[in-house]
């Protein structure tokens, strides 16, 4: 390491033409000794670099994290926090880390079985999340996709509609329905609205939301009613003349609702006109509500 | 900074999922891998540092050596994470509307946590010359200095080899100094 490379070549040849040799530049990436010449100047810079060092943790923090990671070790299947694009965003960020002493202080104050139950209903982007996540794939917590659907209904008030339909898959994925894909596509159609999402896209997947919380998922027919809820909601969210304006001409007042001129008392139904799956099923699920507001689509 | 003689037995509890042991772990690595990923630019440092000691959790039963290659395993993962994170933004559609606005917040947001740390009219010239590194380089920088890994640990991280790094890291110093002199 002490050499002096005055003139040497790295392992792939390329000329160093070094005016420094590699001891100095060690001392100085290290904040060794002194430097000099060139390297006293840089010294400055690499100082300001190396206070980027976040200090250590406090205590509560640790003890919190070395919790979760002793249980993860105790159960190594569990796939870990799992994090969701809505908690990925910058503002659920600097929340976070405006939060952090919180959670610690909740920590402290409640242990992990404590902070477990404060957890269990925060919702992707809050700042218990992360750590609710991780308490629930270690096996301490609710979890479930029960939770799933109620965090997915409190992010449709805050208007992450596709975070949403996100968490409402993963719901259903963990209860192996794989009407999952058909809601991660029009999550993924919402995605690409960015902000565009009408109030009838978000009043309809909040109607699915709590359809899909008070159904029987266990039903011959949940997951194909899951799936004509997202097609609708996929349909809504991709053409614009439909979801832009609340006021369109066969659009008016029908949010949360069925875009289904001919089918009028349908509210809280997908509108899936000729749907096969439907075949068969008494004329009245097609045709009245089966549920007063928000109900079950079509679920006898 | 580092466990030293007590690392086997702190790593043979870490094993046996003994909490007193990963805060051991935490305690030591949190911070420096923390201001690796935000030195960075990683926009959720905290979260993929979270993620990064589950997955040491997770895949510790497969990790041999001593406390240098836990050191550089650790930033390894770190390393991807952050490679990941990055990839997964890219795929990301680019906010819209309203949602600029909270993009805009946010990287303001980033850029006040590290002002809070650098501060002064100097360290703004760090910000400046580093920007003026290559994405290598400033790995090399990151990892050396903030992540206070040697040049083996380094190249272990990046995939290159040690001396392949010392010439990224003699580069970059000599990039800083040619934008100090600009300056």
């Amino acid at each position: 390491m002490a050499r002096n490379p005055r003139a040497s070549r790295g392992d792939n040849g390329d000329d160093m033409n070094t005016e420094w040799s590699d001891h100095e530049i060690e001392m100085l990436l290290r904040g060794r000794g002194s430097a000099s010449g060139d390297l006293a100047r840089l010294r400055p810079v690499i100082e300001a670099l190396r206070a980027r060092t976040q200090g250590q943790p406090d205590t509560a923090s640790v003890a919190a994290m070395a919790s979760v990671l002793a249980e993860a070790v105790r159960h190594p299947s569990s796939d870990g926090i799992r994090k969701r694009s809505g908690a990925s965003r910058p503002a659920a960020a600097w929340r976070r880390r405006a939060g952090y002493a919180a959670v610690a202080a909740i920590l402290a104050s409640f242990g992990i079985a404590g902070t477990a139950a404060a957890a269990d209903g925060a919702a992707p982007g809050d700042l218990l999340y992360g750590i609710d996540r991780a308490l629930e794939k270690v096996g301490i917590g609710n979890g479930g996709s029960h939770e799933r659907l109620q965090e997915a209904e409190v992010l449709v008030e805050r208007g992450e509609v596709d975070d949403a339909l996100h968490l409402a898959a993963d719901a259903l994925r963990e209860q192996g329905d794989t009407a999952s894909t058909a809601l991660e596509d029009a999550a993924a159609i919402l995605e690409s609205n960015g902000s565009e999402n009408s109030a009838e896209v978000h009043a309809r997947v909040a109607e699915m939301l709590r359809w899909m919380s008070t159904a029987d998922p266990k039903s011959a027919d949940f997951g194909q009613q899951v799936s004509a809820y997202a097609h609708q909601i996929g349909d809504k969210a991709s053409d614009p003349d439909v979801s832009a304006d609340p006021n369109a001409p066969g659009n008016s007042g029908n949010a949360g609702k069925p875009d289904n001129p001919g089918n009028s008392g349908s509210a809280g139904k997908p509108d899936n006109p000729g749907n096969s799956d439907n075949a068969g099923k008494p004329e009245k699920d097609k045709t009245t509500p089966s549920h007063p507001s928000g109900g079950p689509p079509a679920d006898g | 900074m580092t466990l030293g003689d007590a690392f086997a037995a702190v790593l043979a509890a870490a094993r046996a999922g003994e909490e007193w042991a990963w805060a051991e772990i935490y305690r030591d690595l949190a911070g420096p891998v923390t201001g690796y990923l935000a030195s960075r630019g990683a926009g959720e440092p905290e979260d993929l540092a979270s993620e990064t000691f589950l997955q040491v959790a997770r895949g510790l039963g497969s990790f041999e050596g001593d406390e240098g290659d836990f050191r550089s395993w650790v930033f390894v993962i770190a390393h991807r994470r952050m490679q990941d994170a990055r990839r997964a933004a890219k795929r990301r559609p680019q906010p819209a509307g309203g949602e600029a606005d909270e993009v805009l917040a946010g990287l303001r947001s980033s850029l006040d946590v590290e002002g809070e740390v650098l501060g002064g009219v100097a360290d703004e010239r760090l910000l400046t010359a580093l920007d003026g590194l290559s994405d290598l380089q400033r790995d090399v920088l990151a990892l050396r200095v903030v992540g206070d890994l040697s040049v083996a640990d380094t190249a272990a991280v990046l995939g290159k080899t040690p001396g392949a790094v010392k010439v990224l890291q003699h580069r970059a110093l000599r990039a800083l100094k040619e934008i100090l002199d600009g300056t």
